[in-house]
């Protein structure tokens, strides 16, 4: 039994710290769980995965107005 | 995280030809339940059940939908009885279920006459509480869908489906890897990039809003609005001319699948010598109740005398007792006439006969009055007997004894019945191959190329469509590009905020676009490496060595000095599709039972008792619907050695009537 989500995580992890170390691996664990949770193409997953990428961006410091 | 279906019992009820409420029970995990059943008795139909049961389909030859109006019991129909019942008993992740699906006619219809007449009607029951709409369709979802439920119920179509994939994946192509990817759970990934992609064009658009309210942005704004459209427009374009060019190679596969069936004239002459041999087997029948009625005649000629006999006898008892009192006094007036003689004699001589001596006056006396005696006694018998010619005649008549010919007589009408039902199943055999080889006219084979060719012209122009819709995304995508970066580097701070949002949407998509890539090509590796371990199981020929995964999960066969095995039988096919139904058995997020209509119909017996020791490896819950000259049953209980859960047989009432009935010694669990 491979396609465990272990192993899902394990992979994304994986990639994250080669293509993209910038971008938190919680950040990814989110989108992750999004998904699994409301598998469906709706209207609040894509809210939820906004919010969750907005979230990021501000922890970066950076705001409307420009970078904080 | 692995979920786990477990099947437990099936109701159906005037389901096809299983009229009434018939039952099966699933055999346990670990155990394999063997169905029995020739040909047109109603095994796909089952597996058509169970397949209602689960997913709500009824799937007919070459994948169409069947009608809900002819899978109805016809003999139920006839009585006014219409529409059709499923109920399946099973484990899902530790609840237990009851699901009801099935359809009747609706109110304001009496006799329906076609799909629209009835409505359809569901009932899901988890650990005894109801559910409602919404939480029905979640748990359906998450127990099977259509696209994964070919992976546990499956027949010999199926498998030459997969067959034309392991043959030729470019032709197959994308539906059957998106189902494979389906059950192997790549659609988690598949579907977060996808969501990521739709939020990149949601902040694109708020980017875009933005930039419009500023001057120095506004003209770069509106010239990426235009070209926002032209994506769309491209886009839409695209997506148009996939979803008519999967339709299209789905019925150009229906075709090929179609012509190939009607080509296969193996199958047709077989029907045919089917046909010839019922023929036979029908005259013969008819000769022998020729004869048996010829029997019959010749005993009815004396059997009028079985209705007499019982008089017969009894006149024929008292005729011999008067024979005997005739024969009696026969002997007494032949005695008397001797005396009279002798006393006569004596008479005259007056010595006594015996003793010579003289007779004295009182013998002379006494003499004289016997011989007047006996003389008045030959004279009152009278000599000739009136019925001795009748009881001659009677006696003939009655020597032969017709009741010993009675139980001879009940056998032979016995007989003559029993082989008027089977003449009377022999001719609707008939009938039913009649009809089986008339569909196979050879006008639908015309009508079928004639239609391949069409659509093989159809997805030449939309190809050629498709690929210039596709150019047209790339330009404008590239020209949506260099926007971005002219935006990025005007460095208005709320478009830059926009701009931040966008790279990591971006960067999270390049993740779990490589996600995508890494998961399959692990997930490949492992259906090759469990596929071979089953291919190697399975096959009788020492110098394979194992399975070589491509692409879209098609297999190739690698001989013991490393190539590619370039021919294949169709045999190898068969087990190769076996293999890769096992291997994916084995990844997919579901374990659960599988299913299999007629799966050892082209295989020699090597391969078939291979399979048959393997099937409790193949999944954790083995139903097999076969026909008996598949696999005996003696060596399939020696083969599995109580693995067996269940054992069934289809059995044939009439052409619209089967009765599924447990085998003695069906309890094996």
């Amino acid at each position: 039994m491979m396609n465990s989500r272990k192993s899902i995580e394990e992979i994304l992890a994986r990639v994250r710290a080669t293509m993209h170390p910038e971008v938190p691996q919680h950040l990814v664990r989110e989108i992750l769980r999004i998904q699994n949770d409301i598998p469906d193409n709706d209207s609040e997953a894509r809210r939820q995965l906004l919010v969750a990428i907005d979230e990021f961006v501000k922890d970066k410091g950076v705001s409307r107005a420009g970078t904080e | 995280m692995c979920h786990v279906l477990v099947l437990n019992k099936l109701e159906i009820e005037d389901f096809g030809p299983f009229k009434g409420v018939q039952e099966l029970a699933f055999a346990k995990p670990g155990k394999v339940c063997i169905v029995y059943g020739e040909n047109m008795r109603g095994k796909t139909t089952l597996l058509n059940a169970i397949r209602y049961a689960i997913i709500g389909q009824i799937i007919g030859r070459g994948f169409r939908d069947e009608s809900l109006h002819e899978t109805g019991n016809w003999e139920s129909a006839e009585q006014g009885k219409f529409g059709f019942r499923t109920t399946l008993w099973f484990d899902f992740d530790g609840s237990s279920f009851e699901l009801t699906r099935g359809c009747r006619p609706r109110k304001e219809v009496k006799q329906p006459e076609n799909d629209t007449d009835y409505e359809e009607y569901i009932h899901m029951v988890r650990d005894g509480r109801v559910l409602g709409p919404e939480e029905q369709k979640k748990d359906l979802r998450r127990v099977m869908s259509p696209e994964t439920a070919r992976f546990f119920l499956f027949d010999a179509e199926l498998l030459q489906q997969y067959e034309e994939l392991l043959r030729d994946p470019a032709k197959m192509g994308r539906q059957i890897r998106e189902a494979i990817e389906r059950i192997l759970g790549v659609p988690v990934l598949t579907g977060a990039r996808a969501r990521l992609r739709d939020a990149e064009r949601d902040i694109q658009q708020d980017r875009n809003k933005t930039a419009k309210k500023s001057k120095e942005t506004n003209q770069l704004a509106t010239f990426q609005t235009q070209n926002f459209e032209m994506q769309t427009q491209a886009e839409k374009e695209i997506s148009t001319y996939q979803g008519e060019l999967r339709r299209l190679g789905e019925h150009q596969q229906s075709l090929r699948r179609h012509l190939e069936r009607l080509d296969r004239l193996g199958d047709l002459s077989t029907l045919q010598s089917e046909r010839d041999s019922l023929k036979q087997e029908m005259q013969h029948l008819r000769d022998d109740l020729s004869h048996k009625a010829d029997n019959i005649r010749q005993l009815n000629a004396d059997l009028w005398l079985w209705i007499l006999e019982p008089e017969i006898e009894c006149l024929r008892d008292s005729l011999s007792a008067e024979t005997g009192d005739w024969l009696k006094h026969q002997v007494r007036l032949e005695v008397n006439k001797e005396l009279l003689g002798r006393c006569r004699e004596g008479l005259e001589s007056r010595t006594c006969s015996l003793c010579k001596t003289e007779l004295s006056d009182s013998a002379t006396e006494v003499l004289q009055s016997q011989v007047a005696e006996l003389a008045l006694s030959t004279k009152e018998t009278n000599p000739e007997s009136p019925q001795t010619e009748q009881l001659v005649r009677w006696r003939a008549a009655t020597s032969v004894r017709v009741s010993s010919q009675v139980p001879f007589l009940r056998a032979l009408l016995h007989d003559i019945e029993d082989e008027r039902i089977a003449l009377a199943e022999t001719e609707e055999k008939q009938r039913d191959l009649d009809r089986e080889i008339s569909s196979r006219d050879r006008s639908d084979a015309r009508k079928a190329r004639s239609d391949l060719e069409t659509t093989q012209k159809e997805i030449v122009v939309l190809e050629r469509s498709l690929e210039e819709s596709q150019k047209k995304l790339s330009e404008t995508e590239d020209r949506l590009k260099g926007i971005g970066q002219k935006l990025a580097r005007i460095g208005n701070p709320e478009v830059g905020f926009h701009t931040h949002r966008l790279e990591a949407c971006k960067a999270l998509h390049d993740v779990f676009n490589q996600a995508v890539v890494e998961l399959r090509d692990r997930l490949r590796g492992e259906v090759e490496k469990d596929a071979t371990k089953v291919f190697l199981k399975l096959t009788t020929e020492p110098d394979y060595g194992s399975l070589q995964i491509n692409e879209n999960y098609g297999l190739q066969i690698i001989h013991n000095d490393g190539r590619v095995i370039p021919v294949r039988s169709a045999g190898a096919e068969h087990i190769v599709a076996l293999s890769l139904i096992a291997a994916l058995q084995k990844n997919s997020s579901v374990s659960g039972p599988i299913v299999m209509d007629s799966p050892f119909g082209r295989l020699d017996s090597g391969h078939t008792d291979r399979i048959m020791r393997s099937l409790p490896d193949l999944a954790d819950q083995v139903t097999l619907l076969v026909y008996k000259s598949e696999i005996d049953r003696d060596l399939a209980i020696d083969t599995l050695r109580g693995r067996i859960g269940h054992e069934y047989e289809i059995q044939r009432v009439s052409a619209r009537h089967s009765i599924l009935l447990p085998l003695e010694g069906n309890s094996h669990e």
